[in-house]
């Protein structure tokens, strides 16, 4: 098959890197002398008689009581590294308790899945609970006093446990071992919630006089020590021996061909996946197709199952698998593509966490799913241990996804992702604190993660939720602290979308406090999978947006002015004649008006006024500071020019180096800064008081523009295109907004230049 | 440039969502004339862990609430106590218990709630004795929970209103909280709400305890402090110690108590003599249920079949389906069909349930499969007219049907 493909010009044509990973030896280790035996018989049955590398370090560091991280591939049997030890500890001291955090319901299942069968081989007394949401309440009540095992997420830790912990004193008094999962997915403002979620966890602890190890476990990123180090709030030894075999790999970078080079606009990157996945679900290999969004797989599906249509009971080969599907159907399916009845899956990044759907043949990637550690994940579905497999990641036209089919070396060389998360971050921060004085009194003098601690005390004193008395901070409200926080968001401040088409008014999405005004106005026009819906009314103070279905032929789009003013500079520097500074901002927004602009002719058939008020939002920020036109002998229109296709490419370039979301920074330009007198680019988190992006392009700052340059040199399109510096039609005067924007990069990167 | 932690705080107000405005509000001067121990009688209760204060009231056993004298409610027999609540031993009485009720810094529960006032009340020596816990501060809760703790040594239950769920409940965080032991683990647990609930859920909109008091006991306060208002009065109190509102808390937990007693009393004289005590058939079929979970058959059944009378549909439906299982699980099929055949006559009772149970009667007992298949054959006609509303019974009479006639059939071929 391979062999086909690489002879298809057709195909061919359009790959821009073709690599052969080829197929890894096992590297084992004899299992750890303070492995119960027990737990050895129950190894052996399975057909292990010796661990992996890796597996047995992890085993010992954590025998040593250190804090570990293990670093490891898809497929690499991670699970025993914590799974071994954990319950070897109880073996050993029958009272001893673990907690399992996994991020999604779905995988803590799966994880439980084969806990279980490790104990019922060692037949061991060992009772693992899983306790989230659907835990039904008539079990509760046992899993708080007998479990040795609480698999749960972070959500419900935060919520349903820690401030019921007097429910808990079995579990907390004796509690060993804390494992978090995937804590490369805790990051940004997620994971900056976990760490203090971790915090409020080791404050409980100490009061019933237990201190947890902790067990991480992380995909490749840039920095997964500092990360899990960053979360639970302590030094981690980092494991990383992979030992783990793998057979021979093609990684298929593909990038769908151009229609438009003036435009630069490139055949769908959809109907090339349906193409690549038809060609290989009709010659009969498994193959898992990953898409961006839900609506893309459900179009996916009906393509694909044309393969078999006409055939009876064929159709049923091809499946699609995403959030919101029931669970038992996702058992059907995940059982059928063990089993080999299901040819083609068609997932969300729903299938890319660890649930066991067995080794596929072959992967196809539809749309860079916005991180190389996805990447990978995504990509490690396709043959586990043994055996060829191919991934072919088929390219988008928007701008990151252009850079990676364009620069393999990205892809396969080291991670440079950060995963980066502030778990100081004043609101995240205030609002746990809310919970843990909840949960336990403040004594005069304890720390909670900074040093301000008592001056927050202080402050929450002014606005009557606690109370000192004696030497403590006593918690003074009835409310329940926790139900207001939810750790998906930073603020409690979003707003809610309520579709009101059907008489049953529900819930389709929500939107930040900051971009509300310009996505849901009234009038504007709010796409939701796919779907027109017109904002009928915005409930400004309940936070509450009403929308209707509708079908028109434009979209809106909201004149947004946005203002920035410094109020604190953290750090600065000069690089050659830019002046790079990071510190804290205020950003305010104001809608005014918004256009009615026709899809695809992009003309101009309305507007209306938005009468809404001013958003403020203080934040972190990076910025950059230009030398005056005249020093650098460019037009004033150039530099206008030149900014608004900087703050275009850099809000692209930023993922590559940051694990986030595009939606996570900001950039706006200043022709003329009112701070720094100078042509100026704001680089911005999007968060309020920041999650610590901003933070690490500064750290960065010559790797983003090198990636900028980098981005636009090998865009094929003239001037400039959505998939690097923007429409053209968004620049002003004559010039080619291309070169005036690589002009600016080039003084950035100026003494680079002239050294090499 | 820099800005203080507090000046950020101010900034970032707006996403902390914290809504009333902090001004900085010095502590006013303590007023003396408000203090707690001025304002109401009691003592200040020193301890080990501190001091606390302790109210007490002391009523005669004559004393009048809720229509009749306190007293009685010390009188009541093990027998009665144990149709109330199956936990209580043979040995029990009243005398052992302590009345329970607490007031909270809050309703959500969890480890931040506190209760800052906790109400006894007990019989000691032909008198009820009313103690209130109150701690006049958060630092004096050790010794609020002490001092309950050393009470509740010399009890074997607790009598609350919906203590299981709530009052008693969050003491257990609270000691765990403060590491006190209770002295009392696993308490006999009368928990009036149960019994309330059965009598009369059907009769009153609402089972709480004021509305009880109002309906039942026919005891109307006056300036009382609503309870969502309670934990704020707190606070308040935290800030200004001026006791004048706690004094009304104090009073309304008070009242509260003597509902307890005056309520376990209604109750039981309810069940010890249901025909005469009870006012109206929904509250006699609610006594009905309390015996029936108590296996209490004979009074079930003079409850229930008392009921027989009512004009409420409601209640003579549900009482005959009650009586004809009774009689069902009895053996005593004469009086099951009777109520079967007196509910198909009346018109305005859904004929499905008698028709199934009669079939099964005439299938199973009598062996006369003709006869049920007759009677099937009409359910469904019914069932069928009736909409999805009937579906729970459909599939029960689909296979029913299904099962009879191949019966019948083969009968036939026989």
């Amino acid at each position: 098959m391979l062999d086909y493909i690489k002879s298809s010009n057709a195909i061919m044509d359009n790959v821009t890197k073709w690599v052969e990973i080829p197929s890894r030896e096992a590297k084992y280790s004899e299992i750890p002398d303070c492995v119960d035996p027990r737990i050895k018989k129950a190894l052996s049955e399975r057909g292990i008689q010796k661990l992996y590398s890796h597996q047995a370090s992890a085993i010992e560091e954590i025998e040593k009581g250190k804090d570990v991280v293990v670093v490891t591939p898809t497929a690499s049997g991670k699970t025993l590294c914590y799974n071994i030890p954990v319950l070897n500890a109880i073996l050993r001291d029958p009272n001893s308790r673990a907690i399992f955090l996994f991020p999604t319901k779905a995988l803590s299942r799966d994880q439980m899945t084969e806990l279980h069968e490790l104990i019922t081989k060692a037949e061991i007394d060992i009772k693992t609970y899983t306790y989230d949401g659907d835990t039904p309440q008539s079990a509760r009540k046992a899993i708080r006093q007998a479990g040795h095992i609480v698999v749960t997420n972070p959500d419900m830790l935060h919520s349903g446990i820690l401030p019921h912990h007097t429910k808990w004193t079995k579990l907390f008094e004796n509690l060993k071992f804390v494992v978090i999962d995937e804590i490369h997915h805790y990051r940004g403002v997620f994971g900056s919630h976990l760490a203090n979620v971790i915090r409020r966890l080791r404050r409980i602890c100490n009061f019933y006089g237990s201190n947890p190890q902790f067990i991480c476990c992380s995909a490749t990123i840039a920095n997964p020590a500092e990360l899990a180090s960053r979360v639970i709030g302590s030094d981690v030894v980092l494991v990383d021996n992979n030992g783990a075999p793998s057979g021979k790999k093609h990684i298929i970078l593909y990038n769908p061909p151009v229609v438009n080079k003036e435009l630069g606009i490139r055949k769908s990157s959809l109907l090339e996946a349906r193409k690549i996945a038809e060609m290989l679900i009709r010659n009969d290999i498994q193959t898992i197709v990953f898409t961006r969004s839900r609506l893309s797989v459900e179009v996916l599906v009906t393509y694909l199952k044309d393969i078999f249509h006409g055939k009876m009971g064929l159709e049923s080969r091809v499946r699609g698998y995403r959030g919101g599907y029931l669970p038992n159907l996702r058992r059907e399916i995940e059982q059928g593509l063990r089993s080999g009845e299901i040819t083609g899956v068609v997932s969300t990044n729903a299938l890319e966490l660890g649930i066991d759907i067995g080794s596929l043949e072959a992967c196809v990637i539809c749309g860079y799913p916005g991180s190389i550690a996805s990447t990978w994940q995504q990509a490690g579905r396709a043959g586990r241990r043994s055996g060829v497999s191919a991934v072919f990641m088929v390219a988008s036209s928007s701008p990151l996804d252009q850079y990676i089919v364009n620069n393999p070396d990205y892809f396969f060389g080291r991670s440079p992702e950060y995963g980066l998360i502030n778990p100081d971050n004043l609101v995240i921060l205030y609002n746990h604190m809310k919970c843990a004085v909840f949960e336990l009194p403040f004594e005069d003098g304890e720390k909670f993660g900074v040093e301000t601690t008592d001056e927050i005390l202080a402050y929450m004193e002014e606005a009557k939720l606690v109370r000192h008395v004696g030497s403590r901070w006593h918690f003074m409200s009835d409310v329940f602290p926790a139900d207001d926080i939810s750790l998906r968001s930073a603020s409690n401040e979003n707003f809610i979308i309520i579709d009101i088409s059907e008489p049953q008014h529900r819930v389709i999405g929500e939107v930040d406090r900051f971009s509300a005004p310009m996505l849901i106005h009234e009038e504007a026009i709010y796409i939701h999978e796919g779907q027109q819906y017109q904002v009928e009314k915005l409930d400004f103070d309940d936070k509450k947006a009403y929308v209707r279905k509708v079908d028109v032929d434009y979209y809106t789009d909201a004149n947004l002015a946005v203002d920035l003013k410094v109020l604190d500079v953290f750090r600065e520097e000069m690089d050659g004649r830019i002046q790079k500074s990071v510190g804290e901002v205020m950003v305010t927004a104001l809608v005014t008006m918004f256009k009615k602009i026709k899809l695809y002719t992009h003309e101009n058939i309305g507007s209306g006024p938005v009468n809404l008020p001013e958003i403020e939002m203080h934040t972190t920020s990076y910025w950059i500071a230009f030398p005056e036109e005249s020093e650098i002998g460019i037009s004033k229109n150039d530099m206008q020019n030149g900014l608004l296709g900087l703050s275009n490419i850099i809000a692209n370039a930023a993922p590559i180096y940051l694990m986030c979301d595009p939606g996570d920074i900001k950039v706006v330009y200043q022709v003329r800064s009112t701070f720094t007198q100078k042509p100026s680019l704001y680089i911005y988190d999007n968060y309020p008081g920041g999650i610590g992006f901003s933070d690490k392009l500064y750290e960065l700052h010559r790797e983003l523009f090198t990636a900028a340059r980098q981005m636009i040199e090998q865009c094929p399109c003239e001037q400039g295109c959505p998939s690097c510096v923007g429409p053209v039609e968004e620049f002003s005067g004559s010039g080619n907004p291309k070169k005036t924007t690589l002009k600016m990069i080039d003084l950035v990167l100026e003494d680079i230049c002239t050294r090499t | 440039m820099y800005q203080d932690l507090k000046s950020k705080l101010e900034m970032y107000k707006k996403s902390l969502a914290e809504k009333n405005d902090s001004v900085t509000r010095p502590y006013q001067p303590v007023n003396n004339k408000n203090d707690i121990d001025k304002l109401l009688d009691g003592f200040i209760c020193n301890n080990g862990e501190g001091s606390c204060f302790v109210t007490e009231e002391r009523y005669p056993a004559s004393y009048i609430y809720g229509g009749c004298s306190i007293g009685n409610t010390e009188m009541l027999n093990t027998d009665i106590l144990k149709k109330v609540c199956c936990e209580i031993h043979n040995d029990m009485g009243v005398g052992d218990f302590l009345f329970l009720d607490t007031e909270t810094t809050g309703l959500s529960g969890g480890t931040g709630t506190v209760a800052f006032l906790i109400g006894t009340g007990f019989f000691e020596t032909g008198e009820f004795v009313l103690r209130q816990f109150f701690m006049r501060d958060y630092d004096e809760e050790p010794a609020m929970l002490t001092a309950l703790n050393e009470l509740l040594s010399k009890y074997k239950g607790l009598i609350t209103f919906n203590g299981k769920a709530f009052d008693w409940n969050l003491l257990q965080t609270r000691f765990i909280f403060n590491r006190i032991k209770p002295s009392m683990s696993e308490p006999v647990h009368l928990d009036l709400l149960f019994p309330t609930r059965k009598i009369w859920r059907l009769k009153l909109e609402s089972c709480s305890l004021t509305s009880i008091e109002e309906n039942v006991l026919e005891e109307y306060r006056t300036d009382d402090i609503p309870g969502a208002m309670i934990p704020s009065v707190y606070f308040k109190y935290l800030e200004n110690k001026d006791a004048r509102d706690i004094k009304r808390v104090i009073k309304h937990n008070k009242l509260d108590i003597l509902s307890m007693v005056s309520l376990l009393n209604r109750i039981c004289s309810m069940l010890l003599n249901p025909l005469v005590e009870t006012d109206g058939d929904r509250e006699l079929l609610g006594v009905g249920k309390i015996f029936e979970s108590s296996g209490d058959y004979q009074n079930v059944i003079d409850c229930f079949e008392a009921c027989m009378g009512s004009e409420s549909v409601m209640v003579k439906e549900s009482a005959s389906k009650k009586l004809s299982r009774i009689y069902k699980r009895s053996k005593n099929y004469q009086k099951a069909v009777e109520h079967w055949n007196n509910m198909l006559k009346d018109p305005s009772i859904p004929k499905i349930f008698p028709m199934i149970e009669l079939a099964k009667y005439y299938e199973h007992i009598e062996k006369d499969p003709f006869k049920a298949l007759e009677i099937v054959e009409e359910a469904v006609r019914i069932s069928a007219g009736m909409g999805i509303m009937n579906n729970i019974y459909h599939k029960d009479l689909k296979k029913r049907l299904e099962r009879l006639r191949r019966k019948t059939g083969s009968v036939k071929n026989a």
